[in-house]
């Protein structure tokens, strides 16, 4: 149980970032994730339906503890977000217990996000207009007694990151939107997002004409069910299974124009959409390290050989040192880079180029370091390490999936360089893709 | 950009100042100031001139009783010259005498203080590691037993008797803080933590090390035989002595961490530079991909080590809040800033160095003086290993490690 008046949780969780508020949020997702989340951690991922398990725990903390209107604004019946410092402390709470649920819960608020951000930023009227459009059709059942599940749906089968590589400005998205009249058409297909196939609204990713890059870009909110919307089958995962991820056909799907923003506001609104879940993944990862860490050491601590346990033997206690050294860096470094998130005015815009390096940097240090940390702590459990009802080989899968998400260390890589020097990795260029005709 | 907000503007302007001092003072010079210790002390006092050395020490001193935030600062900057002024700077600057100030023993501050804020040079020494025993020394877990400098008291005197090897400052400080035991047995009761003065009879010290890293720093071993200083130069007593002790294992952590992040982002800036000019495959080197994702793993290396520092320094710096520092769990989280920040810097200098070919190696370049200095942030205050035994204790009872 995470206790808050321990000299330990002072030094990893410091007042100048946590504040009481945050602390409290936070106090009731590890409680929440240690009573209804620990004890069937090792069977959440055979909950091949979801039924049994996911369903009934994930309604408890989206319905129960409010989660799916967390990006919902007061004066529509949500709580109007706190703070990212917050929603990572909470992201971490419930990585630590299972990472496929906290996924599922950040992508609900993830599908939220272009709007919310449309309605808190000093932004022009027509983004306004899109936000109280959106907020007064979808808020409704995200605030009601049922579980609404939300998803930004943005990656493609063909274009991969180039979908989020601001420096290709929209031109390799291949999901089409045209107006007719009062309504967007909707054709293409999108791959992978979260919680696609379960969601009750999707935020689509789309391109009205490649050739005009931002100008052109546009999002546009689609519920489901929805005529013209379909699905694959779920992807089969080594793990995870908290998140459903298949694909998304869209055929001649219409919605109002008003569920749409189009042009550079809409180009501006997606960059900050995707920095924002840097700081969540990082809290995500540092929480699946944690849980991690928790389960070796109870482990060590009574697990004998050598005539006593195999944590007071040396060797053992450098591995633990090792991955508390990792973990207590990590969490300074996300919280940091949370509460500078929640500080533009110090920091800059989330899509500034030094805050995107940043939230890379962060992002993919502490999921880089995940998967190389767990494995080598598996090496005091021997074999007890990959049993599942031992509850550590959950922790190992979950971080290699930890590790691919948004973009990948690679993606990050360079958006961390471009904070120091031109980099080029538009997807156009000598040698590259052509310009669209 | 970590932590901006936490910063006053003194603090800032402290960094501009030395930031600035470090380019044209010592990274044109660091050829010759590894080859002529003269010319590192003209640095030493040009430092002094800027009111640095003082800084630390108490205003009613002629200090300025500055931060671990500032100290921090100053130690980055200089390290990205120079390693070895760094730990000379950031020694000098309060580190040794700051366990007698916060305990306000004001004999030890009368006497040595005022040699600090003069104006003038001077050089303080922690004389703790022993000739025999070496780690053992700073092994919380033998409370003590591992220490085998002794200190006898005698009427109004301490005797002191043993031999410390690699303290920094031998031979040339004006004080030195020696890690003592009254009685082995008696465990963390027996540590003391005693003042001598450099005039002291009995005190004599050996020959500076030849290092090939750190070079501007002097280490020599400091041996007692019989010295007597008043009973008044112990820190505090029984107890809270070796509460000092451990404290002084994390703020010497810390002091080193912030030196293996300016030794570092030294590294970083010069790659970045020469991968930018340097062309391969009819581009700058940099504009591959594969060089970029070692960039991006320096640079990324370089912010994790900063959120982590500068994290440490502010809670340092408000120990109301976040004390005792000795305890178990603030030894763990200062061990745990150190032992990344070390392994850090140190991958970083090397993978670095596969972008810079042969040059990373050149004497005529600067690089191969950052794969020199990277190196002993990993090997000093007991290693590497042993740090990771102190962030283990901070979440069990790692029984011993003797």
């Amino acid at each position: 149980m995470l206790d808050q008046s321990s000299q330990w949780y002072k030094l990893q969780y410091p007042e100048c970032f946590v504040n009481e508020e945050a602390r409290m949020i936070q106090k009731t997702f590890a409680d929440f994730a240690d009573k209804e989340i620990m004890p069937v951690r090792d069977k959440i991922d055979d909950d091949l339906t979801h039924e049994e398990i996911i369903t009934p725990i994930l309604k408890k903390i989206q319905v129960g503890l409010g989660g799916q209107k967390a990006m919902i604004p007061e004066e529509y019946g949500g709580l109007g977000a706190g703070s990212i410092l917050t929603a990572a402390l909470k992201q971490e709470q419930l990585g630590r217990a299972d990472y496929g649920i906290s996924m599922h819960c950040a992508c609900t608020d993830w599908g939220w996000t272009p709007v919310f951000i449309a309605h808190m930023a000093p932004l022009p009227e027509e983004a306004k207009a899109w936000a109280k459009a959106v907020f007064t059709e979808f808020a409704p059942k995200f605030t009601g007694d049922e579980l609404a599940v939300g998803c930004f749906n943005m990656s493609e089968t063909e274009s991969a990151t180039d979908a989020e590589n601001p420096y290709n400005e929209g031109r390799t998205i291949g999901v089409r939107a045209k107006l007719e009249g009062s309504e967007w058409v909707i054709n293409g297909s999108k791959f992978w997002a979260s919680n696609s196939g379960i969601a009750d609204l999707n935020c689509v990713v789309c391109n009205m004409d490649p050739k005009q890059g931002i100008d052109a870009f546009a999002l546009i909110y689609v519920p489901e069910p929805w005529p013209g919307v379909s699905h694959g089958k779920f992807e089969v995962k080594c793990g995870m299974q908290g998140d459903r991820n298949t694909s998304t056909y869209f055929d001649n799907v219409r919605v109002p124009k008003e569920w749409g923003l189009q042009g550079p506001l809409a180009w501006a609104i997606y960059k900050n959409t995707l920095a924002g879940p840097m700081a969540m993944n990082s809290g995500h990862a540092t929480g699946i390290l944690q849980g991690a860490f928790d389960v070796l050491l109870d482990y060590t601590g009574e697990r004998v050989a050598g005539g006593k346990p195999i944590r007071q033997h040396l060797h053992a206690a450098m591995i633990l040192g090792e991955m508390a050294s990792v973990i207590t860096v990590s969490r300074s470094a996300f919280l940091e880079l949370a509460h500078q998130f929640d500080h533009q005015e110090i920091y800059g815009a989330w899509d500034s180029v030094s805050m995107l390096a940043k939230g890379h940097a962060v992002h993919v240090f502490i999921t880089t370091k995940l998967p190389e940390l767990i494995l080598k702590g598996i090496e005091l459990m021997g074999s007890y390490g990959y049993v599942r009802e031992n509850h550590y080989e959950k922790y190992y899968r979950d971080s290699v999936e930890a590790k691919l998400v948004l973009g990948g260390a690679h993606y990050g890589y360079f958006l961390t360089c471009k904070q120091f020097y031109d980099l080029d990795f538009s997807a156009f260029g000598p040698g590259k893709l052509p310009q669209p005709a | 950009m970590n932590l901006e907000h936490l910063l006053t503007d003194e603090d800032r302007q402290i960094r501009e100042t030395v930031r600035d001092f470090t380019k044209k003072e010592i990274i044109p010079n660091t050829k010759k100031l590894e080859a002529d210790y003269s010319q590192v002390e003209k640095v030493h006092q040009k430092l002094v001139d800027l009111g640095i050395q003082a800084l630390g020490y108490p205003v009613d001193y002629g200090g300025g009783d500055g931060t671990n935030t500032a100290l921090g600062i100053i130690c980055e900057e200089l390290a990205k010259g120079d390693g070895g002024i760094s730990l000379s700077a950031g020694i000098n600057w309060g580190i040794i005498l700051k366990p007698a100030i916060v305990v306000k023993n004001k004999t030890v501050m009368d006497r040595f203080v005022p040699s600090f804020c003069g104006g003038k040079l001077a050089y303080a020494c922690l004389s703790m590691t022993d000739e025999a025993g070496g780690a053992d020394s700073e092994n919380p877990l033998l409370a003590g037993a591992g220490i085998k400098t002794t200190a006898r008291l005698e009427g109004d005197e301490y005797v002191i008797n043993g031999s410390k090897a690699w303290p920094t400052h031998g031979g040339i400080a004006e004080c030195y803080l020696t890690i003592c035991t009254t009685d082995p047995k008696a465990g963390d009761e027996g540590v003391a933590l005693i003042y001598v003065p450099k005039d002291a009879p009995g005190l004599s010290f050996g020959k500076p090390e030849k290092k090939m890293l750190f070079k501007t720093s002097i280490n020599s071993a400091v041996h007692y035989d019989n010295v007597r200083v008043p009973k008044e130069f112990r820190l505090a007593g029984p107890g809270m002595d070796a509460n000092f002790y451990h404290f002084l294992e994390s703020g010497t952590g810390w002091h080193s961490a912030t030196m293996s992040l300016g030794i570092a982002e030294r590294a970083f800036e010069i790659v970045l530079d020469y991968t930018g000019t340097r062309q391969g495959g009819f581009k700058p080197v940099r504009q591959h991909s594969m060089a970029a994702g070692i960039l991006a793993d320096m640079a990324i290396g370089l912010d994790m080590m900063r959120a982590s520092i500068y994290n440490l320094s502010c809670m340092m710096d408000h120990l109301d809040v976040y004390g005792p520092p000795w305890s178990p769990a603030f030894i763990s989280k200062a061990a745990a800033t150190r032992v990344f920040a070390s392994d850090m810097a140190v991958a970083i200098v090397n993978k670095g160095a596969e972008l810079l070919g042969s040059m990373a190696i050149s004497e005529d370049f600067p690089y191969e003086k950052c794969l020199r200095d990277a190196k002993v942030t990993q090997l000093w205050l007991g290693g590497q290993q042993i740090c990771r035994y102190r962030v283990a204790r901070g979440y069990y009872d790692l029984k011993n490690w003797a």
